[in-house]
């Protein structure tokens, strides 16, 4: 094991500094509860290699130690170390065309010259959980690691949503049932389910989801009262933290001093000009560029990442007394599921909602999913409310395909134009 | 009244002078390697042929990847609004303008007003932009400025990647070994560019008159693939590198004749 | 090196195979009714069973075109393709095009068609990810039933249970012909090149179904009496997504690797299982679909890999080229797994990325042909 690094708390931290209180609070957490899975290994508990997108309520509730290949995939590149366990990643074999973020987990997983952050948050797993929802790499990278580590591996395979608002009974059967077998896979490595213990998760499930709804539509106050990038790790929290009521209380004082905010007016600048939606992947080794239109009097307030990691879904279909079946009903039901018409009905509401002036739309070259989509979604905007979109190649995962200064221009260029038209009309 | 626009590109810098609204004189140099572009030099050596100096200019608006290193330029606009506004004051009834640059291409339409609604740049994928045609030009031994004409010698229906410039590079280099006919790998290598350049018009839904900008533009062969592609005739300028810097000194114009227009321009990046 | 062109068995195949979209027209113009499909994961029997030809869509090696307007480049390029013939009006004819629940681009290709191509109706056949599920069993068989009344209403007669069960009888006597003759490759002695091979197994699954096998048990027939050559060169096994062209399998065998076994969307895993005898018929479907690993975005893996040795045992099969697509991330991540297993085993294998529009091919003849001297040494 590797010394604990020399203070360098003089450079500035590559994590952003958030902007409210309890936001800031809130990723301090995240990072500390990365921390916390290799003492539960220490104990001899099975840990398991798995994606934020699974139900956490479940692993929670079995007391199962999780490592999120997204959570530690996005942290390397956060820390800017992404060169280095990408190209780990390819040298175990992983092709550079596939997810940076995948392959910053991956290097993380296969690497053997690991950081100390990840020497203190990364330990071997003993299964490997991964799932078909929302894209290929969620159910694929892990099989890597599997490989690495010879580990038992369980696929929750989630049902496309082929139906529309209304899913049918037989599709919720089937994911209750893939994860009741997430499950009983679980408790051959000597986890046990306490149903009432699950019950409580899912409630508190529904209250975090509900609590994200108010604070929704507080967030669409015009000036907008909440910054980017306090925005994703607000959305993150659910992910990362255990669902408790520390979580639940964290959400609430969001909810607090957002209203508050919105009751005094306070937007987060000064002169508020234009209002950003944002579709793709942000660009985690810069990750402050969200708030980067801010300088123009621009706020993203509306970004992919609120939904497309799983856990944000709609209260209304969560039962705690119908655990797997309300958590299958409410991600097949998510915007984050194929087919496409759920997710432009999210963003075509969310344009109207927060009174958008305009779409950026960025472009991962690895991501399997998302760049097929994007017309698609751009059009209906345009067809549905009359905003335009900008799509422009960004990757900023993987840090050598980073273009900052492009990525700066193409944000100057489209709010140029939304003020030009919008100062002429 | 004196309007300057200044487009300092990766490659050139060209400015355009207006004076009364009409060009009165054009300047084109090399970009330099200066880390900040003497805008004063610029203006200088553009008004001589006015007789007229630096002083004498009411307005200069930058363009172009350096804008933010002119110095002296009272404001910097995007390259696809300036882009914009020179190919509607060209052509009124155009809808679109295409600008083939050395190292990026982008695709707007415009309304009526020359304001943009919508515009498109190449993905980094491309070999869609006029770097890719200088490494194929030195691929094979061919002076840039003689590519396009030879080009249209061939009716060949060949056409390299234009998905991945790695694999249309190798391509072009099994191709040479093949002993192809020259102005048929160079027709493929067009018709690779056009292809990408129509791939981006295709996803803004350009419809109507479209207007060619760019140094590339004065490529007679990726032009003529690009009309295949489009189906339709582009328009395109005696000068087509100029069209930029003719939409920054337009703009600078209208700036003389409203400078209170609501809507006021992005304030200039803060110096590095 | 080809040995069939003279016989008209095989002819009537590639001729098929080279030009399906004629063989569609055909079927149109007799007053007939075609459903396109992608991917295996379509029972062709539920489209049969309606009365309607399945026509497979294959892509063709022209650069992308107008599809770049809809799609970023950084995808799946046989989409691309497809989705350009899609707006050339290639597949006007289509009363019905089948996605199978596959990959994400094939998924967005499903709401592509319906969203943009003039007229089209295309339906996502809902299937699951997972094989070897037997939870899966209601919800699996509930969506083929949805998939044969989605085609019903298209062609005006629901498959009924008679209809099924003929239209499985014809689809397993296409793969017990077509695997009788690919089993000829097992053989020390070789009949026929991996050119052919492509051409009849994509010839048989474009042609009506009575039509391709009567021309396969015509092949098989004539196979018999084709003079066998001693096969030269190292015993190769290819795997990867699908080819819709031999260009690939052409450069492997020009560079003395013997091509004996395809592990592809486009040969061997369109036939090698048969729909397993039931009552049901959708019973037997939905037990066809949960035991053939037809494709890498199926879990688990270990199916396909077990599918793969299973090939490389009865083929006899000394080395593996594993092919990429580019852009296609199901097998982007396969590859590499399979890779270091079989190399494990002793079974030298390479994976070689490859562009839809036969792009990169010149820089991998150099690559293959150092591959198969070092299996030659």
């Amino acid at each position: 094991m590797t010394e604990a690094p020399p203070d360098d708390s003089a450079e500035k931290s590559p994590v952003p500094t958030p902007d409210l209180p309890v936001v800031e609070e809130i990723q301090a957490a995240i990072l500390d509860g990365l921390l916390a899975v290799p003492q539960r290994k220490a104990e001899g508990k099975p840990v398991v290699w798995t994606s934020v997108v699974i139900p956490q309520a479940i692993f929670h509730a079995m007391g199962v130690p999780a490592m999120y290949q997204e959570l530690l995939g996005g942290y390397v590149s956060i820390f800017r170390l992404s060169p280095k366990y990408c190209q780990a990643a390819e040298a175990s074999g992983l092709p550079r065309d596939v997810c940076a973020v995948h392959r910053c987990a991956v290097g993380v997983a296969c690497g053997d010259d690991r950081d100390y952050f990840f020497e203190q948050t990364f330990v071997p797993p003993d299964l490997v959980v991964g799932t078909n929802f929302p894209c290929i790499s969620e159910s694929r990278s892990c099989l890597h690691v599997a490989e690495r580590y010879r580990c038992p591996v369980y696929v929750v395979d989630l049902p496309a949503n082929s139906w529309g608002e209304s899913i049918p009974e037989h599709a919720i059967a089937y994911g209750a049932e893939q994860l009741r077998g997430l499950v009983r896979f679980l408790e051959g490595f000597g986890y046990r389910l306490d149903l009432d213990r699950l019950k409580h998760q899912v409630a508190l499930t529904k209250r975090v989801n509900t609590l994200m709804a108010e604070i929704d539509r507080l967030k669409s106050a015009v000036p907008s009262p909440m910054r980017a990038y306090d925005n994703v790790i607000a959305t993150t929290a659910p992910l990362a933290l255990p669902i408790d009521e520390r979580l639940v209380g964290y959400f609430e004082r969001l909810r607090d001093e957002l209203a508050d905010r919105v009751a005094r007016g306070a937007g987060v600048v000064d002169h508020e000009r234009l209002r950003l939606l944002w579709i793709g992947i942000p660009p985690l080794c810069d990750f402050e560029l969200l708030n980067y239109p801010e300088k123009h009097g621009a706020v993203v307030v509306k970004n992919m990442l609120e939904f497309l990691t799983g856990f944000t879904l709609d209260p209304d279909l969560i039962d705690p007394d119908r655990p797997f079946e309300s958590l299958a009903h409410a991600q097949i039901a998510s915007p984050a599921n194929p087919l496409i018409q759920t997710t432009i009905d999210y963003f075509v509401r969310a344009a109207r909602q927060y009174r958008a002036d305009g779409v950026v739309s960025v472009v991962k070259r690895t991501c399997g999913f998302i760049p097929a989509m994007q017309r698609m979604i751009k059009d209906a905007i345009q067809r549905e409310t009359g905003l335009p979109s900008v799509i422009f190649d960004l990757d900023g995962v993987d840090q050598r395909e980073y273009d900052a200064a492009a990525t700066q221009e193409h944000l100057d260029t489209f709010v140029e134009t939304l003020l030009a038209r919008k100062g002429r009309n | 009244m004196i309007a300057v626009g200044i487009d300092l590109g990766s490659l050139y810098a060209k400015v355009v002078v207006l004076r009364d609204g009409v060009v009165a004189a054009t300047h084109v140099v090399p970009a330099g390697t200066d880390e900040r572009c003497d805008g004063e030099r610029l203006l200088r050596e553009a008004l001589r042929p006015l007789g007229a100096a630096p002083s004498d200019a009411a307005v200069v608006v930058a363009t172009g990847v350096g804008r933010s290193e002119v110095a002296g330029a009272r404001e910097r606009v995007a390259e696809v609004l300036a882009a914009a506004r020179g190919a509607h004051h060209l052509c009124p009834g155009a809808g679109g303008v295409i600008d083939l640059g050395g190292e990026s291409t982008r695709a707007a339409r415009f309304d009526a007003r020359g304001d943009v609604v919508e515009f498109a740049v190449n993905d980094k994928c491309a070999s869609g932009t006029g770097v890719f045609l200088d490494a194929m030009a030195k691929l094979m031994g061919i002076p840039v400025e003689e590519m396009g004409p030879l080009s249209l010698t061939s009716r060949s229906d060949l056409i390299y990647s234009s998905t991945c410039v790695v694999f249309a590079e190798s391509e072009v280099v099994s191709a040479i070994h093949r002993q192809t006919p020259r102005q048929d790998i160079l027709r493929g290598i067009h018709r690779a560019i056009a292809q990408r350049v129509a791939g981006l018009v295709g996803r803004l839904g350009l419809a109507g008159d479209c207007v060619t900008a760019g140094g590339l533009a004065r490529n007679v062969g990726i032009v003529a693939c690009l009309e295949e592609f489009l189906g339709r005739k582009l328009i395109v300028p005696p000068q087509p590198q100029l069209v930029t810097a003719l939409g920054a000194a337009l703009l600078a114009a209208d700036r003389l004749a409203a400078p209170s227009v609501p809507g006021t321009p992005v304030p200039p990046r803060e110096d590095s | 090196m080809g040995a069939l062109a003279h016989l008209d068995s095989y002819r009537v195949l590639r001729d098929a195979a080279r030009n399906p979209d004629a063989v569609a027209a055909a079927w149109k113009a007799r007053g007939g009714k075609v459903a396109g499909y992608r991917c295996l994961t379509v029972p062709e029997e539920l489209i049969l069973a309606a009365g309607m030809l399945p026509h497979p869509l294959y892509g063709t090696p022209d650069p992308v075109g107008p599809a770049d307007a809809y799609f970023q480049s950084c995808t799946c390029e046989l989409a691309r393709n497809l989705f350009d013939r899609a707006l050339a009006g290639k597949y006007a004819g289509l009363d019905l095009v089948l996605f199978g629940n596959t990959c994400d681009i094939v998924r967005k290709l499903t709401d592509l068609w319906n969203g943009y191509i003039p007229g089209a109706r295309a339906w996502l056949c809902n299937t699951p990810q997972k094989i070897r599920n037997e939870a899966s069993r209601d919800y699996t068989i509930e969506e083929l039933r949805r998939t044969a009344a989605a085609i019903g209403r298209v062609a005006g007669r629901e498959p009924d249970r008679a209809a099924l069960a003929d239209a499985i009888r014809l689809t397993n006597e296409t793969r017990r012909l077509l695997r009788a003759i690919f089993e000829l490759r097992a053989g020390e002695a070789q009949r026929f090149s991996a050119a052919e091979a492509l051409d009849i197994v994509m010839g048989a699954s474009v042609l009506p179904k009575p039509e391709a096998n009567a021309a396969l048990a015509r092949l098989l027939e004539d196979l018999a009496r084709v003079e066998p050559v001693a096969r030269s060169g190292p015993r190769i096994l290819v795997t990867g997504s699908l080819l819709d062209s031999t260009a690939l399998l052409e450069l492997i065998e020009q560079e003395g690797g013997g091509v004996v076994a395809e592990d592809l969307c486009t040969s061997l895993r369109y036939f090698w299982h048969p729909v397993p005898a039931a009552d049901d018929p959708f019973e037997a479907l939905y037990r066809h679909f949960d035991r053939r690993p037809v494709c890498a975005c199926l879990h688990p893996l270990d199916a396909r890999f077990d599918f793969l040795t299973e090939l490389i045992a009865a083929f006899r099969v000394e080395a593996v080229v594993c092919f990429n697509l580019k852009y296609c991330h199901p097998f982007l991540y396969e590859a590499p797994i399979f890779q270091q297993r079989l190399q494990a085993r002793g079974l030298p294998t390479i994976v070689l990325e490859v562009g839809h529009d036969h792009s990169g091919l010149g820089q991998l003849r150099t690559r293959l042909q150092a591959f198969v001297e070092m299996l030659t040494l």
